[in-house]
């Protein structure tokens, strides 16, 4: 590598993470994920830091008399009755306490004066036709998280009285399977609810992750060429350096940029995950295959980038290169939920996608971080990723070094694989 | 001035783009330590030529060397080049893209850094060196353009189009930092539309129309060569019937008179006659005689006449080279 090419790349990596816009991508990425992630706990650190009471009074207005719910009784939801300090411990957890009402209007009045935070009307042809019908305050998409338990209430009250104790609980709540799933030797190990929420979001931060910085690099590579080819310097550097020159220093340093950038979140996010969720962690070995995969990702889509932005004359048309490459990386993440699962990571789609070149990178990171992929596809995968990735290389090369000085000048297919064969 | 080592050779060298013939067998020499001239309209192969001696186009034919190799990457670090087409990063500071140009030449950075500080100074600059490039004006972009061609103490200097968007005195300037890269021992190829700049700074020229070579040798030559067999001649002295008179023109009073009035005679020697016996023959009239001179052809008229001679209009000419030099622009040329 001469020294020229490490001058370029040297300018490259300088003159990108000292720009506004990189400084605060990176600044601005984590921050926000941040805020979105505690954004959704807000109000309920809101709610205790007021003390808030976690008491919630609702009215029922049973018609139908099949709840022997009687005018002056009062019950709780759940039977189960939190303490003080469950309630400060979880701060999400409230006691829904019910009072009957004996009409509709006499409910719709208390829920007019705040008695009550909502209440529910029983028909008098609910045994036969299980219709039910709720009032509440907040109708917002997350709600339903905060609503009253009714329905278990309803079981309780139906069967209190009919059925001896002991069955009446387990009608109120037949409670939940502990779920097994084979480990990485085939083993059963036990599988924590939480991990499905996990197992969804960590491989899609990775992919997250991954993609990102892939494309910033690559996104900073044509917006750099395209404003190279518009202010018309191209042709002073050639007169020091070779196409060549120009174009590995240009992948060096931007790939240097974007390493950074990958490295920043990267290590913020697995000190989350050391402290949020450990079992997430990716082991070095995961970690050195994400990194290989970055690479390989980033020299094919970045070489794309460059031979691609070298046929262009302005920095527009560039982005739109960038949108249709950005786009092609990313149909692993749209198509991502068919093959997350036990079924679905071994599935055909998952198995061509995890091979072809393009799609390998994000794919990959998101069956890696999920758990373990036959070695042999990695194996091939990354052998298939280095192959395209050299060719492209090699064909973004040529038309570089053709394309380079071409300002203006409309070009076809058969016209571009001519100077990828002739340079 | 030149030791006339050749620094550059082109034998033959053709170079075409599709069915276009951009430079079309070119054979010329430029000396080293001379300032050379390359010179000819729009599209007529200048700028194609000096990519294949900068090594960034191959020729398709003939041969080209530059210190006595064909062009490669290595060489690059040898020749400065200020192309037609400028370019600077707009968005960085003035130290910082003459301190890159200087190690895309293979300086170190130290070296590049203290190199620039004194072209910025040379260039008058200083003030400016921590401020974008963007935030200069035409001209001073222009001089940091200059500069970054220079930075790395060029063996062969190449400088397209250098004067224009300088005002007379920053031209002043450039001039004398040419003749400076001269005295240095830099080789200087000068390509510009500027042609009285030529005549008052190059040693040598070649004028290439249609990729072709059309007048190639040293300015003075090409002057005395096709310029007529008139003379100038400032005096009251009767001219007609001198030996070897054929004709006299008596200049318009006025714009071309000299010193109380003296007139200006534009006088046509016959063919094989003397001008040392009509210069004697003049002298025995006994009349004062101001000033004696060829009557030379500034070079651009020259160039007008030598394609006219082919059958070719001035104004043919402009309109063929605005084409070809879109045609050359292009394809990549």
């Amino acid at each position: 590598m001469s020294s020229r090419t490490w001058a370029i790349a040297r300018r490259e990596f300088l003159a990108t993470v000292t720009r506004k816009g990189y400084l605060f991508t990176l600044v601005l990425m984590p921050a926000w994920i941040a805020f979105a992630f505690s954004f959704g706990s807000l109000p309920e650190r809101l709610g205790s830091s007021r003390g808030e009471n976690p008491l919630r009074w609702v009215g029922v207005v049973d018609s139908s008399g099949a709840l022997g719910f009687a005018a002056g009784s009062i019950d709780t939801l759940t039977r189960a009755t939190a303490t003080a300090e469950d309630t400060r411990r979880d701060r999400r957890l409230r006691v829904y306490v019910a009072r009957p009402y004996p009409s509709l209007d006499a409910a719709k009045q208390a829920f007019a004066k705040k008695d009550i935070s909502g209440f529910l009307v029983v028909p008098v042809d609910y045994i036969a036709s299980g219709r039910l019908t709720e009032y509440r305050r907040s109708s917002g998409l997350f709600s339903r998280i905060q609503a009253p338990p009714y329905r278990a209430w309803i079981r309780r009250r139906l069967a209190e009285g009919r059925l001896e104790p002991a069955l009446v609980a387990r009608v109120e709540e037949p409670g939940d399977p502990v779920t097994y799933v084979p480990d990485d030797k085939g083993a059963f190990k036990v599988f924590h609810p939480e991990d499905e929420v996990g197992s969804f979001l960590v491989p899609f931060g990775f992919a997250m992750l991954l993609f990102t910085t892939m494309f910033t690099s690559a996104g900073y590579l044509l917006q750099g060429l395209g404003e190279e080819k518009e202010s018309r310097i191209l042709e002073s550097l050639l007169s020091s350096v070779t196409a060549d020159e120009l174009m590995r220093g240009k992948l060096i340093g931007l790939g240097g940029a974007g390493l950074l950038m990958g490295l920043t979140w990267g290590t913020i996010g697995l000190n989350v995950l050391l402290f949020a969720a450990p079992m997430f962690v990716p082991t070095p070995f995961t970690l050195l295959l994400l990194l290989l995969y970055f690479v390989g990702g980033y020299v094919l889509f970045g070489a794309l980038a460059l031979g691609l932005g070298s046929l262009v004359s302005s920095y527009q048309e560039a982005t739109t290169i960038s949108a249709i490459l950005s786009f092609t990386a990313v149909i692993p993440m749209m198509l991502g939920l068919s093959f997350l699962g036990d079924q679905g990571a071994t599935s055909p789609l998952a198995r061509f996608l995890s091979l072809f070149p393009m799609t390998a990178p994000i794919t990959m990171s998101m069956r890696l971080s999920q758990g373990s992929v036959p070695a042999w596809e990695i194996a091939l995968s990354l052998v298939l990723l280095a192959i395209a990735g050299w060719y492209v290389l090699r064909l973004a090369s040529r038309v570089f070094r053709v394309a380079l000085l071409l300002y203006g000048k409309t070009w076809n297919l058969p016209e571009i694989l001519r100077w990828a064969r002739q340079a | 001035m030149s030791d006339l080592q050749p620094v550059l050779v082109a034998q033959d060298v053709r170079k075409s783009y599709g069915d276009f013939v951009a430079v079309n067998d070119v054979s010329l020499e430029i000396r080293r330590g001379e300032i050379f001239a390359l010179l000819g309209p729009n599209g007529a192969g200048k700028t194609t030529f000096l990519r294949m001696a900068l090594d960034i186009l191959k020729p398709d034919s003939g041969t080209l060397t530059v210190f006595g190799m064909p062009p490669s990457t290595e060489l690059k670090g040898r020749i400065g080049y200020l192309p037609e087409e400028r370019g600077l990063y707009r968005k960085q500071k003035v130290t910082t893209v003459l301190d890159y140009f200087g190690q895309l030449k293979g300086l170190k950075p130290s070296e590049a850094r203290a190199r620039a500080r004194d072209l910025l100074e040379r260039l008058g600059l200083s003030a400016w060196s921590d401020k974008k490039i963007g935030e200069l004006s035409k001209g001073m972009q222009q001089k940091v353009q200059v500069a970054g061609a220079i930075v790395g103490r060029p063996e062969l200097l190449v400088l397209d189009e250098p004067f224009s968007g300088l005002d007379p005195v920053n031209t002043r300037l450039l001039e004398e930092v040419i003749e400076e890269e001269r005295t240095r021992g830099a080789t200087v190829v000068l390509c510009t539309h500027q042609i009285s700049k030529v005549e008052q700074v190059c040693d040598r020229a070649v004028v290439l129309h249609r990729g072709r070579v059309v007048l190639y040798g040293a300015v003075e030559d090409l002057i005395t060569t096709h310029s007529s067999e008139a003379y100038l001649v400032r005096t009251r002295a009767r001219l007609e019937g001198l030996p070897g008179v054929e004709t006299v023109v008596h200049e318009a009073a006025g714009e071309n008179h000299g010193s109380a009035g003296m007139p200006l005679q534009r006088v046509t020697l016959a063919r094989g006659a003397s001008a040392n016996a009509f210069l004697g023959a003049l002298a025995a009239t006994g009349e004062t005689v101001e000033s004696f001179s060829r009557d030379r052809l500034p070079l651009e008229e020259i160039f007008i006449r030598v394609v006219e001679s082919s059958g070719e209009s001035v104004r043919e000419l402009i309109a063929e080279g605005r084409r070809a030099d879109l045609v050359e622009q292009a394809k990549g040329a």
